[in-house]
Order: C-alpha cells, then structure tokens, then sequence
C-alpha cells in the first residue's frame, strides 16, 4: 500500500531539491550541460516506466514520443507559427492523443507482441520524418528564432544561456515528477499496478484493463513528449535521431540500472548513464565498452537498480543505528 | 427461487464434447458442490458460467435473465465472482492492496486519477473487513508471496467475496492445502453469509461433505446426480463412478 509521506522522506527530498538548485555554484558549466542532457533523458524514463515498471509491459518504441515531441515543436513553431506559449501545451496534447492511438493499437496484445508492435510504429514514425522534405529530412530543422521560452520578465531568468535553461529544465523535470507521483499513486495508478501482477483477476473482478492501458500509454506518451521539447529546445534543432530505436534501448537501460521498482529509478538511471557516458568518452573514444560492462555489473550485483541498492543501503544503516524496522519491506514501485 | 439455471448446456472442445446436456437449478443462499472425478467437466462448467467460455448450445440463467456469453467483466457486475483453481493473487502486493484492489473493481473511483487511494477510506475499510472475514486481518501488510499457502487459498477466496456478489463461485478452494489449512477454509466458507449463494468445486470430500446444502456429481460431462449429501453418500450410480473406489 502506498505509505504516507514521512517527515524523513521529505527531509530527503528537500535536501535533494537544495543540491539541484545550487547545482550550477557548485559544478563547471560543463556539468550544467550534462545535467541539461540528463533531465530530458529522465523525463522520457519516467514516462517509460509507467509501463514498464508499473503496468508490467516493455515497450521498445517510445523513441517515438521523444522524437515527435520535438518534431510538433518545430512544426508548430516555425511552420505552422503557433505562439511557443501556445506550442508547448499542444506539444504535450499532441503527444498524448499520439499515446492514445498507439495504445488503441496495442491494448490487446501480448506482452512479446507489445514490444515488436511498438518497435515497429516507432521505426515506421522515424522512417517518416527522415523523408519529410520540409523538416529537413535526414538533416533536421533549426530553429527559426529561438525555441527556449522567454522568462526574463521573471527576475531576469535567462533560459538563453545553460544555466537559465538548466532551471527552466527542472521546472519541468520537476512538474513531470509531480503529475505522474500523484498519477501514480491514485486509484487509476494502482490499477496499472494490478495489470502488471494479474490481468486475469483483473478482468474477473470487473476492471476494463484495455481502457486503462490505453490511457496509460498515452500519460506515458505525453511524459516523453515533454522530454521531446526539452530536446528541441536544448540543441534548438531537430533531427530525426531522438525517433530511432537505440534511444527506446537506451531508455530502457536507464530504467533498469536506475530501477524500475522506484518512482525515483529512472531519474537516477538517467543521470548515472549520461555522466558515466560523458566521463568515459572523455578517457577513451571505445567507451561503449565499458558502459556495456558497468551495465551488466550493476544488473548482477544490483538486481533491483541504483534506486534498490539505495534503500537497501539506508535500511543497512538504520538497522546499524540501532533503529532498524527489521523485515520493514523497501518502499517499491506499487506498495 | 433458483438463482443460478442452467439449461441443457453442451460445451464441446473440437470433436470432444467436455459438458453434456447439463440442466441445474442452484437454490438462492444455497451451498452447492460440483464434484466428480478428473476430466468430469467440472472447471469447464465454471468457465462457462462466468463467462471465460462461450457454451456451444443451451442456457444459462442468472436470476432469470440469460447471462450465456457475456464476458467476464460484465457479469462481475451482475453479482457473479469467482476464485481459481490456481492462485490468481496480486503476488507482489501486499494482502491488503490484493484486497483493496478488489473492492475498488465497482466503484467509480477506480478511474480517479489524481486522489491518492487511501483518501477513499470507504474502499479501504471494505478490504480490512474482508481481511477479517477470511482470517487474515493479521497479515494486511505482507507481501502475498510471504503469506503461506493456505493464506494465499483464503486470500484467493477473499478477493472474490470483496465484490459483494450474489453468487460465489469457488473452483477447488481448498486445492492442494494440508488437513489443518483445510479445516480453517471449511469453517470460513461454512461461516460466509447465507445471502451469498455459494457453488463450489471441489476434489476433497472432506470439504464438500461439511459444507454443501446439495451435491451435483458430473462425470465425463453429463450430469449423474444432483441430491442432498446423504442422498449422494448413498446413490448407487455416484458410488460407482466415483466414490466406490475410495470407498469415501
């Protein structure tokens, strides 16, 4: 069941929130460029592992929600010139009605079938974009103007320049986290979580798990979505790159690593693949390799991710502290 | 009155006809056991009734309306649950979310997406009562796949019972559970309100013989007998094909 939220818990996340926000004081602006990077990673895992890690089913294509998502940005922006006031929200829209058709494609496949379909209307999305002329094909589309949304009127918040943008950045890492915790933790989130342990029981007590799955593709669509504009807005271009399907791979390591049993999984997932990448790619240029081998070394030591060990870790120390809450169960995913 | 008729319904798998002609009337409140040797037709009448399974030719009759090919779904909502033979639990939840999970399957707060669950108080209280119900209010904060295996058998029943229906359908409850698991199951069912009609299969005469009001005994398909306990302990034809050689 889900455990209310404790003094200690909010402790922890405030602390967190202060580290973020000083993040830029404290690190090179080469950091605050990761952490750019990372942000949109991590809102495209959260957006994941609503259904990987909450509804149980594995999906291979959402490069796809990412990728349109900068797409309607740049479309609606600099094409169809909609006020980026106006874009971002329809962006999200967009994105989600995307997710509802998509789901409506696959609510009642099984869970192999789910991940080959789902590969394939995102290699389908993809093959599209690299044709279309307009946009660019191959080559992508840079922005017109600027894509990054003006809040100078705000204390001179400058998203223009990393640091304003990293902030802008959280905001909505921050507004995305906020959406899906409380998504999640609703009656209709725990119904996801059913799916994943039992569609049969499910359909036998009563419940229309096709609908549910419908929708929680689409909030799942629309998550990445978010993660898309982030993307367009940080390169101020778009390619067909986000759309191809080493990006849905990438996103699923990230999950894992991170852990898919943990709201906070795939936001630690992100950031430990980014940085790990960008501090590997500085020694050597073959850096796959070993992000190949830290990966598969988490995965057998850290079975249940970074997000796992962690709350292993703070049990281990509690208990040595002489307060342990012995056989107290891990606060995963769905509980 | 009859809540639950079944008229002349044949099922059949290909050439091989499973369920034969089968006609039956289960009495509203009654406790009814479906029993008969391996391969009678016993789970595939359940799966007719509740809508897994479309039967080929007859009816089915849920307090007079004809309910035969409806799905699953919808006849949960005209007060039909069932458990399974093999646990369908929510193993990774706890005991109470499995059960929360199961009261919140009627209510409309299932599609509130915003809430956090435990605001709906109502919902939860329900699935403590089911707890309680089925001798597990002791065990509302464990994981499923820590509960022992008779646990798991009265959670399995449990989760069925949190939709308030009027018929209960219980394949084999007490399947694969040692004596001791088995008499705490018999009294739990054997105590389940009386406005709940109850049809269970089952392979443990124990079980059925404690329970049941009447006995329907099935064999390969077709429908030997239907009686009272001792009518049934003392029917030739029964005894032959099915309790004569344990001697039960």
């Amino acid at each position: 069941m889900s455990k209310p939220l404790t003094l200690e818990s909010a402790a922890w996340a405030v602390a967190a929130l202060v580290l973020l926000l000083l993040l830029p004081m404290i690190f090179s602006a080469t950091t605050v460029d990761w952490a750019n990077e990372v942000i949109y990673w991590a809102i495209l895992c959260l957006g994941v592992n609503l259904v990987l890690g909450y509804m149980g089913y594995v999906s291979l294509g959402h490069a796809m929600f990412i990728g349109t998502g900068a797409y309607f940005l740049a479309l609606f922006v600099d094409f169809a010139e909609v006020p980026l006031g106006w874009s971002i929200p329809l962006v999200v829209v967009g994105t989600a009605l995307l997710g509802l058709v998509v789901g409506a494609i696959v609510m009642r496949v099984n869970r192999i079938q789910f991940l080959v379909i789902t590969l394939a209307i995102a290699e389908l999305i993809h093959g599209v974009f690299h044709q279309i002329r307009a946009t660019g094909g191959d080559d992508g589309h840079s922005a017109n103007d600027t894509w990054r949304v003006d809040l100078t009127w705000f204390g001179g918040w400058d998203t223009s320049e990393s640091t304003g943008f990293y902030y802008w950045n959280l905001l909505c890492l921050l507004a995305v986290m906020l959406v899906l915790w409380r998504f999640l933790r609703s009656p209709f989130g725990s119904v996801l979580v059913g799916i994943r342990e039992n569609e049969q029981r499910m359909t036998s007590l009563g419940y229309n798990i096709a609908i549910y799955k419908i929708i929680a593709f689409a909030v799942s669509g629309a998550a990445a979505g978010v993660a898309g504009i982030l993307y367009a807005q940080n390169l101020q271009s778009v390619n067909p790159e986000p759309l191809t399907w080493q990006v849905s791979g990438e996103a699923l390591l990230m999950v894992i690593i991170g852990g898919r049993k943990y709201f906070i999984g795939p936001v630690l997932g992100a950031a430990f693949y980014i940085v790990v990448k960008h501090l590997l790619e500085s020694i050597t240029s073959e850096y796959i390799i070993f992000l190949g081998l830290a990966f598969m070394a988490i995965v057998a030591f850290f079975g249940r991710g970074i997000a796992g060990y962690f709350v292993d870790l703070y049990v281990w120390a509690k208990r040595r502290a002489g307060v342990g809450r012995p056989g107290a169960p891990a606060a995963e995913a769905g509980e | 009155m009859a809540a639950l008729v079944l008229e002349d319904l044949t099922m059949s798998f290909g050439a091989l006809e499973v369920i034969k002609d089968i006609s039956l009337d289960v009495k509203s409140g009654e406790r009814h056991a479906i029993i008969g040797p391996n391969g009678a037709g016993k789970t595939t009448l359940f799966n007719l009734i509740t809508g897994w399974l479309k039967p080929k030719r007859g009816r089915i009759l849920l307090d007079g309306q004809s309910i035969a090919g409806m799905s699953p779904r919808r006849l949960s909502y005209r007060g039909l649950a069932r458990s399974f033979q093999r646990n369908t639990l929510f193993e990774g939840l706890t005991v109470e979310e499995n059960l929360r999970l199961a009261c919140q399957a009627h209510r409309r707060a299932k599609y509130d997406p915003a809430r956090d669950r435990t605001a709906y108080k109502d919902i939860l209280e329900k699935a403590h009562v089911a707890a309680e119900t089925m001798a597990l209010g002791d065990s509302l904060g464990k994981p499923v796949d820590e509960l022992a295996y008779g646990q798991k058998r009265q959670l399995e029943v449990g989760i069925a019972l949190c939709a308030d229906p009027k018929i209960l359908l219980l394949d084999e409850p007490a399947a694969g559970t040692s004596p001791g698991e088995r008499t705490q199951l018999i009294s739990l069912i054997g105590d389940l309100p009386r406005n709940v009609t109850v049809v269970l299969v089952e392979h443990d005469m124990d079980v059925v013989f404690e329970v049941s009001d009447r006995i329907t005994v099935l064999d390969y398909g077709r429908l030997l007998a239907t009686g009272r306990p001792e009518e049934i302990r003392e029917s030739d034809a029964v005894r032959e094909a099915y309790l004569g050689k344990s001697g039960a």
